[in-house]
């Protein structure tokens, strides 16, 4: 008789089995309901865009839980502007978000640290515009091909150079760029296995002197050479000299103006690349690998910023570095990769910080994910050493992007120095959370056909734009909120926390802060975040909304909240 | 809908025989009414939701293949108090659902007429938060219930079955937004039953 209830007794286990959640939910229930059983753990994060990033609601804690909201503006259009509106009901206000500073003295910033950005990013538009019609009118084509049959004219050719020979250089970066001159003449000062070092015979006085520039010559084969080869990859021999030429002189300095607080360290000039030949003609073409370098003038008498020869002497291999990776870039774009474009500025210059900084690791003996902190720093001349000669200058312009987080960006299209410090500090993080090796990661930047964004593309996991947005939350995150699970938040080779305050009195990171039931109202550049602190209150919940010039929030408005306390 | 489901299925289990006779196997529809009381973790704000105590209600069906083993099956639902909710827009109270079966064993009294029993259940439950709108539910999961009762024949049909359950229901919610969330329902509910026998 039993069995006679079976059917139905097996329609309520059927039923029973289908028991599943199907309905359709919002992100702000999913919120609400979160908040409810408690709310963010610390160090946990909520992510949101564009309409769902209308409302946040958050707290639920029975203790008030300090967060910082972190919008992004998630776009590839550099330069463009994001408005963002932020109102808060029954906020609390948050406490500090800062590590206390730890200042420790006598980390003198060295006068070479602070070259100026105008000049140079003036200088880099004008070489790029010029570089590339330059490119895109070779006759000859591009390529190894090419490379193999170009036979160039130059004074740097041939394997004959000599101590006390002189050279003619040409200089000009004023005018057209394969027609002006501005010829100095050169005498070689040291020559070793990589390098070619010649001194502008008109270079001032009380400069550095032929043991100095021996020193360079051999610093150059055992530090630069084989880290920014190692990383980057050889550059060409279009001289056929086998070397690289590193010309000192004052014709870097004159290109500061009277008006400029800042001056250039040195620049690399890619029409030197190109040849002077009846099929391509460039007479202004100096036709090798060669970069230039400010000279010491104490005196003031190349501009009206004077250098020392100790502040230049600390500066120069970093800067040579950095040029380096340009003249890599470039040269490796035109004669081996057949790259469609020269690289883009940002991401060109985020590169040769990047070699500034493979040099440090080299110098100081360290690697990656070594979060390198100011006890590692005072606790190793080795280490302080190092980093006054090829750290501090991106920490520094790391710091300059903090204090104008939202108008910086890393892909932005200038070349402030915020925005070259961005560049680095984003590049170091993808490298840090990339499964290759640092050589393996830039070298395949720099050996790309793609530039820009599409460069990044093709080599990271992942679209770019994810990234800048979780570096962003890293930028906040990183050795701060100690519980961050997400290791995408962290920043494993530098303790920023820890540096910046010294250079800069605070961690120089501009947070905003909401309280009560107040209003915020800024604009985010592409691809930088903006930070605004709140509390949500004890046994409640903080209830924010989020605009856009007053209307629903669009998809390239990423939101992520972080909980810190 | 699961609701109306649930009922559907009772009557499925209910019509094969006319209720004019009595079977000779006992079965019994019953249905409760009572409350649930949180405990534990559920009842904190931290890890729970400051569920509060709420209504309960059930129906199902049980056999006797033997006079002391009833068999049944039961849909429930308890409604706790949710003072976290309101804090965020969500209805005042939690949802608990459970669809189940279990085995009760009764102690025959026949000097008093009562019978007290004990039962267990095992079910397959969700709980459900709403804002109005929409409701988002744990996955279903397995959880189960014990308790003891007497029932005390009021007719020749008819008994009530007053009972005190423990229940332990563990939900994990699963977010696009979030880690999942585990929480452990405990409670107890104190009801009444009213069991119909065919």
């Amino acid at each position: 008789m039993i069995y006679r209830y079976l059917p139905a007794a097996v329609a309520l286990v059927a039923l029973s089995a289908c028991q599943e959640t199907d309905t359709p939910t919002s992100a702000l229930l999913e919120q609400r309901v979160v908040t409810a059983l408690g709310g963010l753990e610390i160090g946990e994060s909520l992510s949101l865009s564009g309409e769902a990033a209308a409302e946040v609601v958050l707290g639920g804690s029975e203790s008030a839980g300090d967060f910082i909201l972190i919008p992004f503006h998630a776009s590839r259009e550099q330069g463009a502007e994001l408005a963002v509106g932020l109102g808060g009901t029954d906020l609390g206000t948050p406490g500090p978000s800062q590590r206390a500073p730890d200042p420790r003295g006598g980390w003198t910033v060295p006068e070479s640290s602070l070259p100026g950005w105008e000049m140079h990013e003036s200088m880099l538009a004008r070489f790029r515009t010029g570089a590339e019609a330059a490119r895109s009118k070779l006759p000859s084509g591009l390529g190894p091909q090419a490379l193999a049959n170009l036979v160039p004219s130059s004074d740097l050719r041939g394997g004959d150079l000599a101590v006390d020979q002189l050279v003619e250089l040409n200089t000009d970066t004023d005018g057209d760029f394969c027609a002006d001159l501005d010829v100095r003449t050169g005498r070689v000062e040291a020559i070793s296995s990589g390098a070619v070092v010649v001194a502008d015979v008109d270079n001032p006085k009380d400069g550095f002197t032929r043991s100095d520039y021996e020193v360079f010559a051999e610093r150059f084969d055992s530090l630069i050479e084989p880290t920014i080869t190692g990383a980057f990859g050889e550059p060409t021999d279009i001289d056929d000299n086998g070397r690289v030429v590193v010309f000192f002189t004052r014709a870097v300095n004159e290109l500061t103006r009277p008006t400029d607080e800042g001056f250039v360290g040195g620049f690399f000039y890619s029409r030197d690349l190109f040849p002077d030949t009846p099929a391509d003609p460039c007479p202004a073409s100096n036709q090798g690998e060669l970069f230039y370098v400010l000279v010491p003038d104490p005196a003031a008498v190349a501009s009206h910023i004077p250098h020392t020869r100790d502040g230049v002497f600390a500066g120069a291999l970093g800067t040579i570095g950095h040029e380096y990776q340009h003249l890599i870039n470039a040269s490796r774009r035109i004669w081996v990769n057949q790259a469609n474009s020269f690289e883009e500025t940002w991401l060109d210059e985020g590169l040769s910080h990047i070699a500034e900084e493979l040099l440090f690791y080299a110098d100081a003996g360290l690697s990656r994910h070594s979060n390198v902190s100011l006890d590692d720093i005072f606790g190793s001349t080795q280490l302080l050493n190092a980093i006054n000669q090829f750290g501090i200058q991106n920490l520094i312009r790391y710091g300059l992007y903090l204090e104008e987080v939202t108008n910086d960006s890393p892909t932005g299209a200038g070349d402030a120095l915020g925005t070259r410090g961005a560049t680095w500090a984003f590049l170091r993080y993808l490298a840090d959370h990339q499964p290759r090796s640092d050589p393996e990661f830039f070298h395949d930047l720099v050996n790309s056909q793609d530039a820009g964004f599409d460069n990044l593309a093709s080599v990271v996991e992942g679209d770019p734009v994810d990234w800048l947005q979780q570096w962003g939350v890293s930028v906040y995150a990183d050795d701060l909120v100690t519980a961050a699970a997400d290791s995408a938040f962290q920043q494993p080779s530098w303790d920023f926390r820890s540096l910046l305050p010294e250079l800069f009195g605070d961690f120089p990171l501009f947070v905003r802060t909401l309280s009560g039931s107040g209003t915020l109202e800024f604009d985010v550049v592409s691809g930088t975040s903006g930070y605004v602190q709140f509390r949500s209150p004890a046994n409640g919940a903080a209830q924010l909304s989020i605009d856009s010039g007053g209307e629903t929030p669009p998809a390239k408005l990423r939101v992520t909240v972080v909980r810190t306390k | 809908m699961r609701f109306a489901a649930s009922l559907l299925a009772l009557v499925a289990l209910a019509t094969p025989l006319p209720l004019a006779a009595q079977l000779p196997i006992p079965v019994y529809l019953q249905a409760g009414l009572g409350i649930a009381v949180p405990r534990g973790d559920v009842a904190a704000s931290e890890g729970g939701f400051s569920a509060s105590t709420g209504p309960t209600f059930s129906i199902g069906a049980r056999v006797h293949p033997i006079p002391s083993v009833g068999l049944f099956v039961q849909y429930e639902q308890s409604r706790f108090g949710c003072d976290d909710c309101t804090i965020v827009g969500l209805d005042d109270r939690a949802v608990l659902e459970s669809i189940g079966g279990g085995m009760r064993y009764a102690l025959p009294v026949p000097a008093f007429r009562l019978s007290p029993w004990v039962e267990g259940t095992l079910v397959r439950q969700t709980l459900g938060f709403s804002d109005g709108n929409h409701t988002l539910a744990s996955d279903a999961d397995f959880g189960f219930s014990a308790g003891a009762g007497v029932t005390i024949p009021i007719a020749s049909r008819f008994a009530i079955e007053p009972g005190l359950r423990y229940l332990n229901m563990p939900a994990n919610l699963e977010f696009e937004l979030y880690p999942d969330r585990d929480v452990d329902v405990t409670a107890f509910t104190l009801d009444v039953g009213l069991a119909f026998r065919l």
